[in-house]
């Protein structure tokens, strides 16, 4: 099983929105995807679900040991794609644990899903690199940054890599997939811009090429409690997300994780 | 226009993205299913962490029926037996406390002699080293990085600590003195207990006080 966290150093850079639908391409190709919305305001839960505040959850199996994962797991339609909401004790502990305080717990948790037989664990992370995501990234395989493609989230990016650097003293195997960008807007120049500098400034391994447009479509597929491939005009959509899983599908061949396989045979 | 041009030091920028893409030397960790600390790793003592909040009062719905699964609890949540305090008075300084390096080397001397530490290193908030122990300049990163994950609590001396071999813990003690924040790194046979280090940050700061002040 190859475990990621989405995290970023700053919130609203569409980090949710990116886990849903790249989980969703990943379930759609045949592997068996466990999301895991870790965020305290717990969006993936009710993007998906309209009942996720009702739902044991990720914070809840942090709270009680006796939970098993099993009670976390909400089905889908998709056979492969499988949730795990946040929880209903999602305030426990929000911003509060210093960093190392859940590293336990939270390998528990991922033992677990391996356990389960999943292919592959996305966890949507709080947003920060400290604390509890701190956490949860130490015990991920690979870490994917969305960021948000203007100038005020660009300027957050020497904070996201001196975080990561931290968290590589203490996960020296942990995998940067590296930054995503998210939001482009290609009709607006400052969009573009930013795009263009983080692509000068940084190596071209730590940015992927796929970006994540701007798209209305992304708030009516939230709306309506589906990834935004499953809409009838989200082919464009489906498409972009398929191009980042082969692409992140790329990066962990060429990094030899070993127990991920293409086919799902992990 | 270049929007990142004013606010960020492209150079810096770049050394930081490429040590993320280096792959580090480290010890494939191959008996073991996790990331990270390994089994070895011990838990942070900084900052008692706030009481879990209560169990859901009925069995919410779950999609699935309770498996067998259980949890997986290993020996990391047993901690290591406390050292149990030893005398550390702050030690009183001779009158004409010499330059602050003496007084912090005094400071070593003491914390050796007490705790039967086999390294010790002090860095300041930058992470640079006041007084280095070259066994152990590895650690400088991971101490500053632990101090700076740690949140003291008002008021209260405060330690992270990481087991970083068979019979070596390395403890990390950020205190605020006179001189700025010191992190005081110092490599021990087991963890502290909560007393011992509040005597440790007490002698530390009186150590980097100027005299006089």
């Amino acid at each position: 099983m190859i475990s990621i966290a989405v995290s970023s150093q700053k919130g609203g850079v569409g980090k949710t929105t990116a886990s849903i639908n790249m989980a969703h391409a990943f379930a759609r190709a045949g592997l068996k995807t466990l999301l895991v919305d870790a965020d305290p305001q717990g969006s993936v839960g009710l993007s998906l679900t309209r009942q996720s505040r009702m739902l044991s959850g990720f914070y809840d199996y942090l709270a009680d040991p006796g939970i098993p994962l099993e009670r976390l797991l909400v089905p889908t339609r998709l056979e492969t794609f499988t949730l795990v909401a946040a929880g209903q004790a999602s305030d426990y502990e929000v911003g509060g644990a210093p960093t190392g305080a859940h590293l336990a717990r939270v390998r528990g948790f991922m033992r677990a899903v391996e356990a389960r037989g999943f292919d592959i664990c996305l966890v949507d992370t709080p947003a920060g690199l400290f604390g509890l995501t701190a956490d949860i990234i130490a015990s991920s395989d690979a870490v994917l940054i969305p960021q948000q493609a203007e100038p005020l989230g660009i300027r957050s990016v020497p904070k996201m890599l001196e975080g990561l650097n931290r968290l590589r003293v203490i996960h020296p195997r942990l995998l940067v997939l590296g930054v995503l960008m998210t939001m482009v807007q290609h009709d607006m120049a400052e969009s573009r811009e930013s795009v263009n500098a983080l692509r000068q400034i940084l190596p071209a391994d730590l940015v992927l090429r796929t970006m994540i447009p701007r798209d209305g479509l992304f708030v009516k597929a939230s709306a309506r409690g589906l990834p935004v491939g499953v809409l009838e005009e989200g082919a464009g959509a489906l498409a972009v997300f398929d191009a980042l899983r082969a692409e992140i599908e790329s990066k962990l061949e060429r990094a030899g994780h070993p127990s991920f396989r293409r086919d799902g045979s992990a | 226009m270049d929007p990142l041009e004013p606010w960020i030091d492209a150079s810096a920028v770049r050394r930081l993205a490429e040590s993320l893409l280096a792959d580090r030397n480290e010890p494939e960790v191959t008996d073991s299913p996790d990331a990270g600390f390994g089994n070895e790793f011990v838990g942070f003592a900084g900052g008692a962490p706030r009481p879990a909040a209560p169990p859901p009062p009925s069995p919410p719905p779950s999609a699935a029926e309770m498996s067998a699964d259980q949890v997986f609890e290993t020996e990391l949540d047993a901690p290591l037996p406390p050292v149990e305090p030893p005398p550390l008075p702050a030690e009183p300084l001779p009158p004409g406390r010499g330059p602050l390096l003496v007084r912090l080397a005094r400071f070593r001397d003491a914390l050796i002699r007490h705790t039967g530490a086999r390294g010790v290193f002090i860095l300041d908030r930058e992470g640079k080293p006041v007084m280095e122990d070259p066994a152990y300049s590895r650690m400088h990163f991971l101490a500053r990085s632990l101090a700076q994950a740690y949140r003291p609590v008002a008021g209260q001396a405060g330690n992270v600590h990481v087991k970083i071999g068979a019979n070596e813990v390395l403890e990390v003690v950020p205190v605020e003195t006179p001189f700025g924040w010191l992190v005081l790194g110092t490599v021990v046979p087991r963890p502290l207990t909560a007393v011992v280090v509040g005597e440790i940050a007490a002698a530390l700061k009186q150590a980097a006080t100027p005299e006089g002040a």
